[in-house]
């Protein structure tokens, strides 16, 4: 039986995908969370499949045909990664972010200067298929976090590189982060100053050249700050994501979460205590919320959905349940593989994969696989049917993919 | 001085959740001002307050960002309380951090011209004008489904008295005996803790509770405001040291849950215009978000839009404060933006909220529950004349 | 010319004292100012009154030295004062014995109502039975290292870090050059007398010269605490023991310490059991312990002077049973110095430098008791500019001077990297300006090097807030920075 409603515990990327498939087929949708997601902490990208024993991973949807089935049950399907991708596609036009599902990998640079393979991301982030024929990577005086020289050593290779760095605005202080230059950026003034002082550093420049800027185009008004600064600078503007806070997160976030409400999902904010056997679930100060099944998207240790203790052991946050000890002198790492599995209540997130995304670098991957699971264990065939994200079609995606093998082209890091 | 006010992990959700860190160029942020000083604090006693910490609204919102249950807004409370002020603007303080006094002469909050300015009050701020309630006489025992408890906040008793007749009716519509409390006009502690003075803000609860009259049989304890609601669920135990004696259930969600669903169908006959929802921050805390949209499209509103701001810059008295007049202005300005002149409702349960909503924006702002009580006469009213028209 | 192996307290104290009696010093060590035991203690400047009952002479030394450190190096020690507390679960009298121990020592120790501690501490168990205020003090230990050699370097004499001693000549029966190998490659330098102040490496460098010392060494962990949470030492009242000392640290706690024999001079791993059981102690004397946030856990190594009679050999002067100065072989120009506390580091250093002074033939007395150890600039100063280190408040400005020098070396003159976050959101920041004055490849280095050594406090503590820390620091590093974890 079809449940009308459906609880959904987390609000990181896999609870908000999954609340976005649940709401789309139009169920009544819960999502319950003790603390923000952990969106806002990293630029906004989807990643499918980075390196594979330290070896970049060239062709990610070949990698997963060959590979899946370690991780996910069904996990070499072909069309069921053409159609996450192809929803994940939707949402992001959903939400006004339109980027191509790329074939490939391709790769951007890291505030520490290194390359590092992505795959999908918002239409601003600096992603790139080949070297470019020139760049120019420009600083922020006072924004430590871009440090222009060392971006720069990320783009050595044939095109010319040159490393500019723009003078403190007006009301700058030594305490504004990210987050208040992107509120400075999204003034009137900020975006003004911005262009005129972009202008003046970068002159005209070679032709086709890049401009690289940290992730501090804005929060709210990015888009426009970003197409007015192509067209003046007549050059393609792209930002690198910067350590968190991650704009891009925010940005992705805050459309996400205002789009879901909109379209009828209540969020709720307090620390789940229990499962109720009626439907949704009890929180610690013992009020009802929610109803129907409950879908736990709680995140591993980071987003507190695993908890470790001084012994050693590590159990979920809600059912207390053991999930794992870590013995004397064990790598800690294994301790981020520890979850449920799908069918105790049905679970998103990475551990359920057994999928380090810090190593791996299949983060986004493992959120849209898994939570679409866990949606299918509530609603049966929901994501198969799933035709349309808000206003936008799900057009399921032609991706060619080559065959086994191909991956293996894959250069060291 | 709390549990986890060690445990930051510096990961700065919480500055992406400040809405005040964002308007104003010279705000240090909540981590800055909460667990950072707290750190600093107790390493060098005696360490002088963080310039700006007077700005935070004590939303709480960085609090409910924090992965690691810092008590963010609680620890700048704190911080604040290490400010030194001077003796008029104390005095100021004071008064405003009593507010179930100042509902007890209602009329001073109307204080204007020169006198305001002398004391730090922004001038150019909408300030609420005196709507006295009508308390009820003893209620019935029991309801058809039982007793509730009405929480009628110092605002509404002396700013909104129609609220709580609006929200009386509704719940006796439903079948519940009506209780309000407390019979004096007492308040939770939320404004003495927002300004910095946590030992008062203790002893203000301490009085309310002791004063709450709420005994055994009371389900629910409804509250109309969406700080006093998070305030006696949430802090009471955890920072007020103080007990509630029955769960407290804000006024839409206790609606949604509990209004039986004739109720609902009947409302669907009046048309209602264009209605904006605004959740308060403080409800975001508390309770999260969605409740009052979906009550307003249950009750059959035509067309509902939320507003997408974090914090509306009202914050209680806050923006009452002349030296808060700006920050409260660009937070306003957001709301302003969104609406872009257009006319209609705004639903939002705070009263100071309303106020100053209704002034950046130009809405007509009240509370859900006046709104759903209209709503009901309406369709009644509605009602009738088909009724009558059919009789004809 | 005399060199010094040890860039710890009592190296760099060797070579202060040596180089106020005027004699050319330079100081070698195969890593990083206090890298040994030095930088991995509790902090705590004794008053003494740990040691009144089980070693009378020691006290008496701490007390003396705790009054000169105070007066020569004010800007490295904190006033907290001390506590000494006694649980009303303790058995026998030792209160009695411990109160007549810190007279006969003249130790100044005044009854304390209970309640004024709880002031202070809240999170003080409950029952106390007695409570007894001490001249304890906090010693900044790194801060007085790099005093020490900021001082040393001003008068003329030298000290090189990450440098190794490969060789030592002696020609003849003497001394007469060491051969090291340092960042710019391998040098030779003449000298006179060797002082081996390598600590718990004092054995490893004793064979280069042919005169092996025995030492005993023993494996002490400590735990920091993310915040202060005392603003005084608080000691337990018992007869010294594991895990009865919790130190403020500026913005930190240490808890501290157990003693385990081992045979490494390197420090021991941190072990979850060892952890737990230190933990388990820290409850008796505050019952909400489990709750306060572990930042790191580290060991240190305590060396002690063993020799296999037990009781001493000709040629050593036991001047407590704490620590040793070591000439056995006549005119070969070594001195060693072995054993000893981070509090009496400088009577140690006044010992060993009057033994290397006779055999220099130099007559000029010490001067280290009085002479005042002169402090750099001001934290004040330091926080202009941007923020890197947000947990410690280090600006850029604070780091300018430093940019020149690898990461590793900016870490303890300021606390960067130190903090709750242990680098995760100053790192890259701090590359960013070492970027200005080093190449990619190095940069990339020593992001790399100063990320292990942060790693190993920091991954033996994971529980809590503590383990959420470190999944956010490894994401960072993987997703945001791109790069390859261990």
């Amino acid at each position: 039986m079809t449940p009308g409603a459906v609880t959904v515990v987390g609000r990181g990327p896999a609870g908000l995908f999954a609340a976005t498939l649940l709401a789309a087929a139009g169920l009544s949708v819960h999502v319950v969370s003790s603390s923000s997601g952990t969106l806002p902490l990293w630029s906004g990208r989807f990643n499918f499949r980075d390196w594979d024993q330290g070896m970049v991973v060239d062709n990610p949807w070949d990698w997963w045909m060959e590979h899946g089935e370690q991780h996910f049950v069904g996990g070499t399907a072909r069309a069921r990664w053409r159609r996450l991708w192809s929803i994940w596609r939707a949402v992001g036009q959903q939400l006004g972010m339109d980027s191509a599902i790329p074939e490939r990998n391709r790769w951007t640079v890291t505030p520490l200067g290194r390359r590092r393979p992505v795959f999908w991301t918002p239409p601003w982030e600096l992603a790139l298929d080949r070297a470019p024929v020139a760049v120019a990577v420009v600083g922020l005086e006072g924004l430590l976090d871009f440090e222009p020289e060392l971006v720069a050593d990320g783009f050595q290779g044939p095109g010319a590189v040159r490393t500019l760095r723009l003078p403190w605005p007006p009301d700058w202080h030594r305490g504004w982060n990210t987050v208040r230059w992107g509120a400075f950026l999204d003034t009137g003034s900020g975006a003004d100053w911005l262009e005129q002082q972009l202008v003046r550093a970068l002159g005209r420049g070679p032709a086709g050249e890049l401009v690289v800027l940290p992730q501090v185009l804005g929060l709210s008004r990015t888009d426009v700050l970003h197409q007015r600064l192509e067209r003046r600078l007549d050059r393609l503007v792209r930002e690198v994501g910067l350590a968190p806070p991650g704009l891009g997160g925010m940005r992705l976030e805050a459309r996400w979460t205002a789009w879901l409400l909109s379209s009828g999902v209540q969020m709720h904010h307090g620390r789940v205590r229990a499962i109720r056997d009626a439907g949704g679930i009890t929180l610690t100060d013992g009020r009802p919320v929610g109803e129907g099944p409950v879908i736990l998207a709680t995140g591993g240790i980071l987003g507190g959905g695993v908890c470790l203790s001084a012994d050693g052991t590590g159990v979920d946050a809600i059912h207390r349940r053991l999930l794992g000890q870590l013995a004397e002198g064990d790598d800690p790492a294994r301790a981020l593989q520890w979850g449920l599995v799908l069918g105790d209540g049905g679970v998103a997130g990475r551990q359920t994969a057994g999928c380090d995304p810090d190593v791996h670098g299949d983060g986004g991957a493992v959120c849209l696989w898994t939570a679409a699971e866990a949606v299918d264990r509530v609603v049966p065939g929901l994501v198969d049917r799933l035709s349309r994200i808000g206003t936008v079609e799900v057009a399921v995606l032609d991706v060619s993919v080559r065959g086994p093998q191909t991956h293996k082209e894959a250069q060291r890091v | 001085m709390f549990d986890a006010d060690d445990a930051c992990l510096k990961c700065s959700l919480c500055v992406t959740a400040c809405p005040v860190y964002r308007e104003d160029p010279q705000f240090p942020g909540p981590k800055v001002l909460g667990p950072e000083w707290h750190r600093a604090a107790l390493a060098l006693p005696g360490l002088t307050a963080a310039d700006h910490v007077d700005d935070c609204t004590f939303c709480q919102l960085c609090e409910a960002a924090c992965p690691a249950d810092v008590p963010v807004a609680h620890l700048i409370a704190h911080h604040k309380a290490s400010q030194a002020k001077s003796p008029v603007v104390r005095l100021r303080d004071a008064v405003l951090a009593r507010p179930h006094l100042m509902a007890r002469a209602p009329g001073l909050a109307g204080l204007g011209g020169p006198p305001a300015r002398w004391v730090g009050l922004s001038v150019e701020t909408r300030r609420p004008r005196p709507q006295p309630l009508r308390w009820p006489a003893e209620p019935a025992a029991t309801g058809a489904r039982g007793i509730v408890a009405l929480f009628v906040d110092c605002f509404t008793r002396a700013y909104d008295g129609g609220a709580a007749e609006a929200a009386s009716r509704l719940l006796k519509a439903w079948g519940y005996a009506v209780r309000w409390v407390p019979r004096e006009s007492r308040c939770c502690g939320a404004a003495a803790y927002a300004a910095g003075q946590p030992a008062t803000a203790r002893r203000i609860a301490a009085a309310t509770a002791e004063d709450l009259g709420v005994n055994h049989g009371v389900q629910a304890i409804v509250t109309l405001n969406a700080t006093c609601d998070g305030t006696l669920r949430d802090e009471w135990p955890r920072y007020f040291h103080q007990d509630v004696p029955a769960p407290v259930v804000p006024f839409a969600a206790f609606a949604l849950a509990e209004a039986p669903p004739a109720f609902w169908d009947s409302l669907v006959a009046s048309p209602s215009g264009l209605v904006f929802v605004h959740t308060t921050c403080r409800a975001k805390v508390s309770q999260g978000e969605g409740a009052l949209l979906a009550l307003a499209r249950r009750a059959g509103a035509d067309v509902v839009e939320r507003l997408d701001v974090e914090c509306c810059g009202a914050a209680g008295s806050y923006a009452f404060k002349a030296e808060h007049h700006g920050v409260a202005q660009r937070l306003g300005r957001r709301a302003a933006g969104q609406v872009g002149g257009r006319s209609g409702t705004l639903l939002v349960d705070s009263g100071t909220c309303a106020l100053h909503l209704s002034q950046m924006t130009g809405l007509y702002a009240e509370h859900p529950a006046r709104w759903l009580d209209q709503r009901r006469r309406g369709s009644e009213a509605n009602l009738g004349r088909s009724t009558a028209a059919r009789r004809t | 010319m005399v060199v010094v192996v040890g860039a710890g307290a009592t190296g760099l104290g060797v070579a202060w004292d040596l180089v106020l009696r005027g004699v050319p010093v330079t100081v070698v060590d195969a890593g990083d100012l206090g890298h040994g035991t030095s930088g991995r203690f509790h902090g705590l400047l004794h008053s003494g009154g740990r040691y009144v009952v089980s070693d009378v002479a020691a006290a008496r030394e701490c007390w003396q030295e705790n009054q000169i450190l105070r007066r020569i190096a004010p800007s490295a020690v904190e006033d907290t004062g001390g506590f000494f507390i006694e649980g009303a679960d303790e058995e026998g009298d030792f209160a009695a014995e411990w109160v007549a121990g810190c007279r006969a020592v003249g130790l100044p120790v005044s009854d304390e109502a209970p309640a004024r501690l709880r002031g202070l501490v809240p999170e003080v168990r409950r029952d106390l039975r007695r409570v007894f205020r001490v001249p304890d003090a906090v010693l900044e230990g790194f801060r007085l290292l790099h005093l020490l050699r900021r001082n040393i370097v001003k008068r003329g004499g030298v000290v090189l870090t990450h440098t190794r001693v490969a060789r030592v000549d002696m020609t003849g029966g003497r001394v007469v050059g060491v051969d090291m190998e340092g960042p710019g490659g391998r040098d030779r330098i003449a000298c006179d007398v060797l002082v081996n102040a390598a600590g718990p490496w004092a054995g490893t460098v004793s064979q280069l010269y042919g005169d092996p010392i025995p030492l005993q060494l023993g494996g002490g962990l400590m735990l920091i605490f993310a915040n202060r949470h005392t603003p005084v030492v608080v000691n337990r009242l018992s007869p010294p023991g594991d895990g009865d000392i919790l130190v403020p640290h500026q913005s930190v706690a240490i808890f501290g310490t157990t003693d385990v024999r081992q045979d490494d001079p390197e420090p021991p791993p941190v072990t979850r059991a060892e952890v737990l059981r230190l933990m388990a102690s820290g409850r008796a004397m505050f019952p909400t312990m489990d709750s306060w946030r572990v930042l790191r856990a580290f060991t240190g190594v305590r060396p002690l002077y063993q020799p296999a009679d037990g009781k001493g050999e000709a040629g050593s002067r036991r001047v407590t049973r704490d620590f040793t100065v070591i000439d056995r072989v006549r005119d070969a120009g070594v001195v060693a110095v072995v054993g000893g506390k981070f509090t009496t580091f400088r009577a140690m250093a006044e010992r060993t430098a009057d033994v290397v002074a006779r055999q220099l033939g130099v007559s000029a007395p010490s001067r280290t008791r009085t002479q005042l150890l002169e402090a750099g600039v001001s934290r004040a100063a330091d926080s202009n500019g941007p923020v890197v280190c947000e947990c410690e408040d280090v600006a850029t400005a604070a780091l300018a001077p430093m940019t020149a020098e690898p990461l590793s070396a900016w870490r303890t003159p300021t606390w960067l990297a130190m903090g709750p976050c242990q680098g995760t959101f100053c790192l890259h920041r701090a590359a960013g300006l070492r970027r200005q004055r080093a190449s990619a490849a190095h940069v990339a280095a020593e992001v790399g090097a100063l990320r292990t050594e942060r790693d190993r406090g920091f991954t033996s503590v994971l529980w809590g807030a503590n383990a959420q820390e470190w999944a956010l620091n490894r994401a960072v590093r993987a997703e945001s920075l791109g790069e390859a974890l261990p």
